[in-house]
């Protein structure tokens, strides 16, 4: 055997793998992963896209940290969130109890342990006025809201309606767990980009589970958005 | 509020919801696993709708149907029971989907 010869027995380090060792792992992201733990993230709407809704939310650096995606030709309203574009690792599933959407609770799922994380609950009557939601627990306990800072900017928005509102009084929700503020949402002016703050800075107790924050952007996004 | 019986569809344990979770998922207490509640939360107010928007738009356009029939008016009568038709096949697909 000559220098730099292995022994035919021996294992070549310099292999390459075959193709079952290289195969992508299932993934198997769950609540400690910490794309759920970022302060801010930005979220954009695809504009062409006919049918459903699209969304993509990045987190402060620029990077991807979710995908959401609307069923489109759903009876029942069906959102579900991605950890990436090509839809290979659902995180959540937003699915409505009903088909009209008129005070309609939508119940999140956490895809990877298939528990139920919570419920959102848009404020029928209230709505009309100024855009309201409630946080529920399992129990459909109400555990915290979601609604637009400002009543007379809201009613404000309604009259003045479309592209206007947007560069007038561009929309801003507050999320509260108790009394506690945990969440914002900022709309931009521009009314040809749609996209939105998210902030997770007022909760400095960590009373908001963030795949609630998450589904709540991606329904605000998508039922607000539609309405507009 | 009223409750509903739930029966988890891999450990067969039952138990009982709220009637507002209707058309919801709920985790077994038993076993964990999701388990879909049946129908919809609003169904009576969306069948509701519906009976009311054959009232609406189904049942004159039957009556039409009909009176222009009566009358000899054959291709009045075609048309409006084209749209009869329309309306009660738009129906039936939407409750079926439902």
């Amino acid at each position: 055997m000559s220098d730099g010869q292995l022994p035919a027995d021996a294992e070549n380090p310099y292999a390459q793998p075959t193709t079952a060792e290289v195969q992508a792992q299932p993934t198997t992201v769950d609540y400690t992963n910490p794309v759920y733990h970022q302060n801010q993230y930005v979220i954009r709407r695809k504009v062409f896209k006919i049918f459903g809704a699209a969304f993509h939310i990045y987190d402060l650096q620029g990077n991807l940290a979710f995908y959401s995606k609307q069923k489109a030709f759903k009876l029942k309203e069906d959102i579900r969130v991605y950890g990436d574009v090509e839809m290979t690792s659902e995180l959540l599933c937003i699915k409505a109890r009903g088909i009209l959407d008129f005070g309609m609770t939508y119940d999140v799922i956490d895809s990877t342990t298939q528990q139920v994380v919570g419920s959102l609950q848009r404020k029928a009557w209230k709505s009309f006025l100024r855009d309201s939601w409630n946080i529920l627990d399992v129990n459909d306990q109400e555990v915290g809201t979601i609604q637009e800072e400002s009543g007379a900017l809201a009613i404000l928005r309604r009259f003045i309606g479309g592209i206007f509102a947007q560069l007038v009084a561009p929309q801003k929700f507050v999320g509260y767990i108790g009394d506690f503020p945990v969440l914002e949402f900022s709309q931009n002016r521009n009314p040809f980009v749609q996209k939105i703050q998210l902030d997770y800075g007022p909760d400095v107790n960590g009373l908001l589970d963030r795949r609630l924050g998450i589904a709540a952007a991606a329904l605000l996004c998508a039922i607000e958005g539609r309405q507009n | 509020m009223a409750l509903i019986q739930v029966s988890c569809s891999h450990c067969s344990h039952a138990w009982r919801v709220s009637e507002g979770k209707k058309g919801g998922q709920v985790n077994c207490p038993a076993c964990g696993v999701l388990v879909a509640l049946n129908g919809a939360s609003d169904s009576k107010l969306f069948y509701g709708l519906l009976i009311g928007l054959f009232a609406i738009l189904g049942m004159p356009l039957g009556v039409l149907a009909l009176i222009a029939l009566v009358n000899g008016n054959t291709e009045s009568a075609i048309c409006l029971g084209t749209l009869f038709t329309f309306v009660c096949v738009s129906l039936v697909i939407t409750v079926t989907v439902s």
